[in-house]
């Protein structure tokens, strides 16, 4: 089982991980003496930020994809699905951002559970392709 | 279930986008999950299952019954009415998504005999089994996310057109009176 799980894949999403959400909430979390200021993950991202971290992410796996040595329709194909599921992540912080630009009512409950879902989603997807990218290669070998 | 009278109907809901996201999410790492656990095994499995012909009936079938149990579980949650046009609608799209599949797939088996023949000038299999897993695991997972996606726009416009309409209607109204 070891030989399967690609470490490049665990290094590279620990790196965007600890980037685009452990980074902030600790900056946020040395800010605590102040009165007032609450540090939960919750309050930190409740304007879809997650979403926009999930695009990223997307971006770097169809960058990944790029490089590797699949067929051209096989990254075409990926890189569209990855790139829509980033692309609905983002969207979570697009309205978000909409609203408050409009000077409508905001959901930051519903955008903050859209953005975490949506998140998730990339996150999986673009953890399985690095995983595939590393996987295929070994089933063409053998 | 929830009892209603006839004049307290229930609203009939709105899907969100990030409704699948979750169950999109976990079949794509269970899926990781079996391939680092089986990675001989799994990989066979589905090549047999590609080669005997039941490839796509299997995928349209599990997919179809995982977005309608999400259907029925998103609208039970929300304690509101499912619309039986949704569910045909979710269906449709799933299985328009995996006829979109084998479309592909049929294409990069010629694409991959024709490099092949090029090549060596022999005929060759087509896909190997590592292009059919990464083919298999994004129609699994866009299988669950896209229908939804789409039901979602649908949605927006239909609401849009729907608002139009009732602008229109209103300004005919003010402009007779």
């Amino acid at each position: 089982m070891h030989a399967w799980i690609p470490n490049e894949a665990l290094w590279w999403l620990g790196l965007y991980g600890g980037c685009g959400v452990l980074l902030p909430w600790l900056l946020r979390w040395t800010q605590k003496g102040r009165e007032g200021l609450d540090t939960s993950p919750r309050k930190l991202f409740q304007g879809g930020e997650l979403g926009l971290f999930g695009l990223v992410l997307a971006i770097a796996t169809v960058l990944d994809l790029q490089r590797s040595t699949w067929p051209s329709l096989l990254i075409a194909v990926d890189a569209v699905v990855v790139g829509i599921s980033g692309l609905m992540a983002a969207s979570a912080w697009l309205s978000d951002y909409s609203r408050m630009e409009e000077g409508l009512a905001n959901h930051d409950e519903r955008t903050w559970m859209d953005s975490r879902r949506l998140l998730f989603l990339v996150f999986s997807i673009a953890f399985t392709t690095q995983v595939l990218l590393t996987h295929a290669a070994e089933v063409v070998r053998r | 279930m929830t009892l209603t009278t006839p004049s307290q109907h229930l609203i009939t809901a709105r899907i969100r986008m990030s409704d699948s996201a979750i169950l999109a999410g976990c079949v794509s790492l269970l899926y990781a999950f079996v391939l680092m656990v089986w990675p001989v095994a799994f990989p066979h499995l589905l090549t047999r299952i590609f080669y005997a012909g039941y490839f796509y009936r299997t995928l349209a079938m599990v997919l179809v019954v995982a977005n309608e149990v999400l259907f029925t579980s998103i609208y039970r949650r929300r304690n509101q009415k499912a619309s039986p046009i949704t569910a045909a609608y979710i269906a449709l799209l799933t299985i328009t998504l995996v006829f979109a599949l084998r479309a592909v797939l049929t294409i990069a088996d010629e694409q991959a005999q024709l490099a092949h023949f090029i090549q060596h000038s022999s005929i060759h299999a087509g896909m190997t089994a590592g292009e059919l897993l990464v083919y298999t695991h994004l129609g699994i997972v866009s299988g669950i996310f896209v229908p939804y996606l789409i039901v979602r726009l649908t949605q927006n416009y239909v609401s849009a057109t729907q608002l139009v309409e009732a602008e229109d209607k209103s300004r005919h109204a003010t402009a007779g009176q």
